[in-house]
């Protein structure tokens, strides 16, 4: 079995005391130290108060004079886009009004133009119907005559006799003799 | 006068048209001129003909006989002919016989067969368009008419159009006489309608 070391009173407290001196040395350490770390943010505190208040005077400052320059340029903006708009309208009015002329000048030259092409036209399909009514006419009395012939042809071929035939051909070869065809 | 150079739509032209050099007149031995013994003997073959067909007839005939020469027979041309054609043809040649003009040699048979045809094929023709179909008495009478103008026997190439409906279109080396009842319809009615021209 082992045996504790064997430490008298005074040594003990000699003990005692060092430790207890140590600790409070620590102790005193610790507070300093934290004191000190107080110290330095208190001062960054101030320091971020008055950094706020400068940046809201900044803040305030610019704003106003940005409102001040949007009033300027909000006003020239206006009088640039009134006269712009003027210039326009004046533009506008100008050009409107030499459309409307050239639009008159071209709707005229096309009613011209469309009287000319119509009385052509009248004048040609006139003058195709008139052809067509002749051909037609032609066409007609063609085809009756064709008609009136074959019914002529069947009505007389049935009606002449073979005797009436040859005294035809016999009146027709005297003719040709006569026309000398044969000499 | 109604001479045209023009040839008629419904003419047809015929295979005798087609053979013979025209419608003119060939001088072969017998044709034009002073009748010789040849020509004399020609003559009833010519006769006994009056149209186209007749022809194209005595054409076959002929061409028949001609296959009989020399055929180891002798003797006349209607005794070789007799078992290759019953036409009256052989008829003629035996009139021929009788008169002495037939030739009596093959050599000399085979030349006048050759003539003959000759001669028939210049015979002149005109083209008679009719509206009907003629007896034969009739087309023998018109080409004895007409070949008394000409003045030379001429045959009838015959084409019925019933379209002429009557008289007749005659048509003679180039000259056209049309008298058809045709033509008068179509003047009256051309007149009657308004449209003028032929049919």
């Amino acid at each position: 079995m082992n045996q504790l070391p064997y430490f008298d009173i005074n040594t003990i407290t000699l003990i005692s005391l060092a430790v207890g001196f140590l600790t409070m040395m620590l102790v005193v350490f610790v507070i300093f130290r934290l004191n000190k770390i107080n110290s330095e943010d208190a001062a960054l505190g101030v320091n971020k108060i008055i950094q706020e208040k400068v940046n809201r005077q900044i803040e305030e400052l610019i704003q106003q004079k940005v409102e001040a320059i949007f009033k300027t340029a909000s006003t020239k903006v206006d009088a640039e886009v009134n006269q712009f708009i003027a210039d326009i309208t004046k533009l506008a009015q100008a050009k409107a009004g030499e459309i409307a002329g050239f639009v008159e000048k071209a709707g005229q030259e096309q009613v011209h133009e469309s009287q000319f092409f119509v009385a052509n036209m009248l004048s040609k399909v006139e003058k195709e119907v008139e052809v067509y009514k002749k051909n037609k006419m032609i066409k007609v009395d063609e085809e009756i005559r064709q008609i009136v012939l074959s019914a002529a042809r069947e009505v007389i071929g049935r009606a002449i006799s073979l005797s009436e035939h040859e005294d035809l051909v016999s009146k027709a070869l005297e003719r040709a003799k006569k026309d000398k065809i044969f000499t | 006068m109604k001479q045209r150079t023009q040839v008629s739509k419904v003419s047809e032209v015929s295979e005798v048209s087609k053979v013979s050099n025209g419608a003119g007149a060939q001088e072969v031995p017998g044709g034009v001129g002073v009748p010789d013994a040849t020509t004399i003997a020609f003559k009833p073959f010519e006769n006994s003909i009056y149209d186209t067909h007749g022809l194209l007839r005595m054409m076959d005939d002929l061409a028949l006989i001609e296959r009989s020469l020399f055929r180891d027979k002798e003797g006349p041309i209607s005794t070789k002919a007799k078992d290759f054609t019953t036409s009256s043809i052989i008829s003629l040649f035996e009139d021929l016989e009788k008169t002495g003009l037939e030739p009596t040699s093959e050599q000399k048979q085979l030349k006048f067969l050759k003539d003959l045809e000759e001669y028939l094929k210049g015979l002149p023709q005109v083209k008679i368009n009719l509206a009907f179909a003629p007896t034969d008495t009739f087309l023998e009478k018109l080409s004895n008419q007409i070949s008394v103008v000409v003045g030379r026997k001429t045959l009838i190439d015959l084409v019925v159009n019933q379209y002429l409906v009557g008289g007749a279109e005659f048509e003679f080396r180039g000259k056209i006489s049309k008298q058809t009842l045709e033509d008068k319809l179509g003047e009256v009615l051309g007149k009657l309608v308004g449209v003028g021209g032929s049919v």
